[in-house]
């Protein structure tokens, strides 16, 4: 069990774990495991892309996150 | 003499090492993250504007006016870009604007890291540990993306930490927390609610003199700021651009941003307020002053939450709109730097964690340029100097103000005020375009090309380099 005095360095170490996608890949490979043991013929391999992490969004880099205008 | 005190100079030396290694890390973070800055064509759009302030140009136009730019902010943003309408061309322009975001970031944690009184020696080996540390665990993206938030949080955190240092501040002392609370929020509209936390704050430490000073002078400055931008931009302008367009915004799709940005939510919004949280309640850093920012960073970050989730969920909105968790990062690692000093046990802890976190971002690290990635920028400058006054680059307006001298529209500017359901007007369209049109430029990778489908002549297609030239198609 972590110590209160760690808190505050999980807080920081967190975000990085999951902007480098170890989380995102880990999260993955659980869940690979799990549809693996549902569907054991499946073979499809997971894929998890690099997450931008914070600050990432330029509201889109670009207009790229606003809808295609109609 | 006690256990900390007897094992004080081995300790010194790794927390020395750890400095040493962290600085290197942080000093190649930001060399890399900076060599990429020019490579977003994001940030031209969002150095536009200052070129806008300083040669005149109208940065919040009505409708039927022009040039429609990406700004929906308050003019703090775009101003603080003002030192890089000095540069000569596009490229140094941008590496200054690249410049200014990385300082703007990290300027507030090396005063925050500065002022802290927790440390014994070696204090300056420790101070240059928490302000790499803090570098560290900055999301990458800030470094080479510009947004509206960066300025408001640092103004923001700048003002919390004035307000923070002495309990019951002085006159003095608020009136210069108010003022950069004004600031922030002339930077970006949210953090308005930084003084409604700062009151908030206040009033549960019980200084209620200083409170109603507080209150009282924030209130005297926004009226006095808002009198002062509503002469200089125009009062009509300033709603339309900063209150109705953002308001009249649609919503974006909810699911599509959870699945992109699921953990980062989670993360942000959920783990790192509850870390803080218990950091605060039940391991709080040594020093009164950093122990009482921590408190204020989670009364506004809890103020700030309804907005930030409203903006992070309107259409174009991302998780720069909750920027909150950046008041929080200086107190968090000054608190666990200052544990770690004092308890013998955990001396290797930094060194660990300085390890750690170079290792996860070592493969970000290989990604990044080792020099300035804008050999797209030159190239197009080029092209944009021996064709004056016919090209657009609807995504690189900075480009074109240097061949021509006049700030076109930009995709996100006209983009954004279709999306909020405001006419764009023909004659005004074609009056902030070049004058003899005869090429649509955008970058390869950029194919949203919102603008095409208002000059829809422009259809033949081209790659050149980097860029996508789009001209009309001949007519037999």
């Amino acid at each position: 069990m972590p110590t209160p005095s760690s808190l505050p360095v999980i807080a920081l170490v967190i975000p990085v774990f999951n902007e480098e996608a170890v989380l995102p890949v880990l999260f993955a490979r659980l869940g690979a495991v799990t549809a693996a043991r549902d569907r054991p013929a499946d073979q499809h391999r997971a894929h998890v892309d690099r997450p931008p992490g914070l600050g990432s969004s330029p509201s889109a880099d670009g207009a790229l996150l606003r809808e295609s205008p109609p | 003499m006690t256990p900390a005190r007897e094992n004080e100079p081995r300790s010194s030396v790794w927390f020395i090492f750890a400095a040493v290694v962290a600085g290197l890390g942080a000093a190649f973070f930001l060399w890399g993250s900076w060599c990429a800055f020019p490579d977003s064509n994001w940030n031209e759009m969002r150095l536009a504007p200052a070129f806008a302030l300083r040669y005149g140009i109208t940065l919040y136009p009505l409708v039927g006016d022009g040039p429609l730019s990406t700004w929906i902010y308050g003019p703090v943003g775009a101003a603080i870009n003002l030192p890089a309408t000095l540069a000569d061309s596009p490229a140094h322009a941008i590496a200054v604007a690249g410049v200014i975001n990385s300082l703007t970031l990290i300027l507030p944690f090396a005063l925050i890291c500065g002022s802290d009184s927790s440390h014994r020696p070696p204090g300056l080996a420790l101070r240059a540990l928490v302000f790499a540390l803090c570098i560290l665990s900055l999301p990458s993206l800030c470094l080479i993306f510009q947004v509206a938030d960066h300025a408001a949080a640092a103004l923001g955190l700048l003002s919390t930490w004035i307000l923070t240092r002495h309990r019951s501040p002085g006159t003095a002392r608020i009136g210069w927390a108010a003022g950069l609370c004004v600031l922030a929020a002339w930077s970006k509209q949210t953090s308005a609610l930084l003084a409604v936390a700062h009151i908030l704050g206040l009033l549960a430490m019980r200084e209620r003199g200083a409170a109603l000073r507080y209150a009282i002078i924030v209130v005297g400055l926004a009226a006095a700021t808002l009198g002062v931008t509503s002469i200089s931009f125009g009062f009509d302008n300033l709603w339309l651009n900063l209150v109705e367009i953002p308001a009249r915004l649609p919503w974006g799709d909810i699911g599509d941003k959870l699945d992109r940005r699921g953990g980062d939510f989670v993360i942000y919004v959920v783990i790192v307020p509850i870390l803080a949280l218990a950091t605060a309640r039940y391991a709080p850093p040594q020093d009164p002053a950093t122990a009482r920012l921590l408190r204020f960073a989670l009364i506004a970050y809890t103020v700030f939450l309804p907005a930030g989730l409203a903006a992070f969920f309107k259409i174009g909105g991302d998780m720069n709109s909750l920027h909150a968790w950046y008041f929080l990062l200086p107190a968090l690692v000054i608190a666990w730097v200052g544990y770690a000093q004092n308890h013998p046990a955990r001396a290797l802890g930094p060194i660990i964690v300085t390890t750690l976190l170079l290792a996860l971002r070592f493969p970000y690290f290989l990604s990044l340029p080792s020099t300035p990635a804008n050999g797209k920028i030159r190239f197009a400058e080029r092209f944009a100097r021996a064709n004056p006054e016919t090209l657009w680059f609807p995504y690189n307006p900075v480009i074109t103000f240097y061949s021509d001298n006049k700030l076109y529209h930009v995709e996100d500017g006209l983009a954004t005020r279709h999306l909020a359901g405001l006419p764009l007007r023909e004659q005004a369209f074609h009056r902030s375009l070049p004058s003899r049109l005869t090429a649509v430029i955008y970058p390869v990778v950029q194919t949203h090309r919102f603008s095409l489908q208002l000059i829809p002549a422009f259809r033949a297609r081209t790659v050149l380099g980097e860029w996508a030239v789009f001209t009309k198609i001949p007519t037999p």
